[in-house]
């Protein structure tokens, strides 16, 4: 029950904040008070802990490049389809989620240029914020870089996610809506995190849960990610990653 | 390391389902469910979805805590699956809104078209009848001599004014506007004269002197090309029209907002690239994906386009079109009706209120709202809106309609003349200076 309450009570502080218009304070999702008997870590003990639960620094740093595919289903719509996810050490990136019935939806960044292309709306190139929030989430290795990416991680209380007992930890940037990040207390992957995804279109909050961590080439990720919205859930299950893949440049631009 | 977060952003701006007419569905009955336990849940997930993702959360002032008092002893009361299933249409119509309903099962892969065989007419209702506005080209219905401004008068024997009492007196109990009375009355004449294919069906009409022209039909089969399925919401038929008007004028034609008609308006605009202006007929388009009307609108504009917000109960959304490479400048016009609904009154208003586009001929249905598709477990699909429109004015269109610049009407007489005075409005908007 406690568990339920715990997700429920945030879930229900992140619906004020989605679809808002443009970031400011209320887009920025709200964590639990601190509580007074609960003796905190340091932020930069727990994304260390964190780094060395996923394989650690070395391992992460040793590759070039990352593959990644799976499968994607949104309810309740009831639709599904593949994805495809390319990145590079450059912070270069590509998805490509082809939905059955639409077809291809593309989001890139070429290092300078984020870009996104569907057969819906066209083509589009990304600016300001959005483009900031891309650049951060193209980073190839954002776990041990966090200290770079965000501007502070502060440790701000310990909750539920599941089963788990999680650091909840407030990693803030410049000019764009709070991440909110948990981090299991006992094996440091992890769990859960709440972020305002940035469109034109206006602001989504999203709360997504990292599930059935598996070790490929040295470093542990989830291989099943659910992101929810106060609509819409998203599960992707990731079938398979390959590192230090050869992507070549023409990957990550605009398609005309 | 996780995947990108912007999955949910990439999907969630243009998944927006927008139907406002169960053109695609069977209403064929089904087996009654077995078990009450299945209807129970059913019921339950109904209720609680309106009571927890209505986007109004005053349900317009709807007791609906008192409605579920009201229609749960009336769904356990239910004899049959169907029965209950309409206890469930009528406690969603308490709403009094647009984009909720329950639809039965769809039909098993294969058979999907076998109910819907047509002699090939599309009906307007005018003048509290139904007239014949099409007639397809090849379709038994062309080789039988029936013409435009023709009246449906009997089907296989009995007049069509008694078949469709029982509808007309329900429809008069309920709370809904002009505009849907006459699509629900168009729609259900049209169902009644197709059924499966090459079954016959004597039909009656009155011709341009009201003399009875009797004929026996086969029904035929559609085989044209069909959307894929969308998750929840079914394939639907895919029919397309553009042509070049002789006066210089893009003409483009199209039964609803589904996905492979993307390619086809954004071909057809590009190949009128040189033309003095492009008519989009959306008259009787009951919607389709939302986004789409943004995708359209990125064609025709050189600058960032709203068409309107949509506000759930957690906040809102704006619905934008981006502009593409080299999109197509000169005037366009929107022409409605008021069998044109939610993504076609999103395009139409987004048109008219960034004067982008002129809007000709009849008020619009005025049913848009944000809804999705969603499995109940009696097998059934069930439609809610998850949010409401407002136009780029700030104007809720759900049920107003969008107004026309320019009032145009059909008449049966201009019909049987061979003219569509509303398409010929629209060439004269674009022809004057």
């Amino acid at each position: 029950m406690k568990r339920i309450l715990g997700s429920t009570f945030i879930l229900g502080l992140l619906v004020a904040a989605a679809f808002a218009q443009k970031p400011d304070s209320s887009a920025t999702p709200v964590v639990k008070p601190v509580s007074n008997t609960v003796k905190l870590p340091s932020s930069k003990d727990v994304v260390d802990k964190y780094v060395k639960a996923i394989g650690g620094r070395d391992a992460l740093l040793k590759h070039k490049s990352r593959y990644q595919t799976g499968t994607i289903e949104l309810s309740p719509m009831g639709i599904k389809g593949t994805v495809e996810s390319f990145s590079r050490s450059d912070n270069r990136s590509l998805t490509k989620v082809s939905l059955d019935g639409i077809g291809d939806i593309l989001d890139g960044y070429d290092g300078t240029t984020a870009w996104t292309s569907n057969p819906v709306q066209g083509n589009r190139v990304k600016a300001g914020t959005e483009l900031e929030q891309s650049k951060r989430q193209s980073s190839f290795a954002r776990e041990v870089n966090m200290d770079k990416i965000y501007t502070s991680l502060t440790v701000k209380n310990v909750e539920k996610v599941g089963d788990r007992d999680a650091y909840v930890v407030v990693a803030s940037t410049t000019g764009l809506p709070d991440d909110i990040l948990y981090f299991d207390t006992e094996s440091g992957l992890m769990l859960r995190s709440d972020g305002i995804v940035l469109a034109p279109e206006g602001q989504q909050a999203t709360t997504t849960f990292y599930e059935d961590y598996r070790e490929v080439d040295g470093i542990k990720s989830a291989h099943k990610i659910r992101a929810k919205t106060p609509a819409f859930e998203i599960t992707t299950i990731v079938s398979e990653i390959k590192y230090d893949v050869a992507i070549e440049d023409s990957k990550f631009v605009q398609p005309k | 390391m996780k995947m990108k977060q912007t999955f949910s952003r990439l999907l969630l701006t243009f998944l927006f389902v927008h139907i406002a007419f169960a053109v695609g569905f069977s209403q064929a009955p089904v087996p009654a469910a077995e078990f009450p336990k299945v209807r129970q849940e059913t019921f339950d997930k109904v209720w609680n979805t309106i009571n927890e993702k209505h986007y109004d959360p005053t349900f317009g002032g709807v007791d609906w805590i008192y409605i579920r008092e009201l229609y749960l002893p009336k769904a356990k009361a239910a004899k049959s699956d169907q029965d209950f299933h309409n206890v469930l249409r009528q406690m969603l119509g308490e709403l009094k809104l647009s984009h909720f309903n329950i639809f039965p099962p769809p039909p098993a892969i294969g058979t999907e078209n076998d109910a819907n065989a047509s002699v090939g007419v599309e009906l307007k209702w005018i003048g509290d009848h139904p007239i014949v506005f099409r007639v397809d080209a090849g379709s038994p219905a062309a080789g039988a001599g029936i013409k435009p401004g023709y009246v449906l008068n009997k089907v296989d024997g009995k007049l069509i004014s008694e078949t469709l009492k029982p509808i007309q007196e329900s429809l008069a109990k309920r709370q809904v506007t002009e505009m849907m009375r006459r699509v629900y009355l168009e729609r259900t004449a049209e169902a009644v004269i197709g059924g499966k294919p090459d079954a016959k069906v004597a039909l009656e009409f009155l011709d341009g002197e009201d003399k009875p022209v009797a004929v026996e039909l086969s029904r035929v089969k559609y085989t044209g090309e069909m959307s894929q399925a969308l998750g929840n919401f079914p394939k639907q038929r895919v029919i397309f029209e553009s042509r070049l008007l002789p006066e210089n004028i893009g003409y483009i034609r199209f039964n609803m907002w589904v996905i492979p008609q993307a390619a086809k308006i954004r071909a057809a605009i590009r190949e009128y690239a040189s033309a003095d202006g492009i008519i989009i007929d959306l008259r009787g388009n009951p919607g389709g994906v939302g986004g789409m009307a943004g995708g359209v609108a990125g064609l025709l504009s050189d600058k960032q386009i709203s068409l309107g917000t949509m506000a759930s109960r957690s906040g809102s959304m704006a619905l934008l079109g981006y502009p593409q490479p080299e999109p197509f400048m000169k005037k366009i016009v929107v022409l409605t009706d008021h069998g044109s609904a939610s993504t076609s009154e999103m395009f139409a208003v987004g048109m008219q209120e960034n004067q982008r586009g002129k809007v000709i001929g009849e008020t619009s249905a005025g049913a848009i709202l944000l809804s999705v598709f969603d499995p109940l477990p009696t097998g059934y699909t069930f439609q809610y809106a998850i949010s409401d429109y407002k136009s780029p004015k700030n104007i809720l269109i759900e049920g107003r309609g969008v107004k026309p610049d320019r009032e145009v009407v059909l008449t049966r007489e201009s019909l049987l003349a061979g003219r569509d005075l509303q398409l010929d409005a629209a060439v004269t908007e674009i022809r004057k200076n």
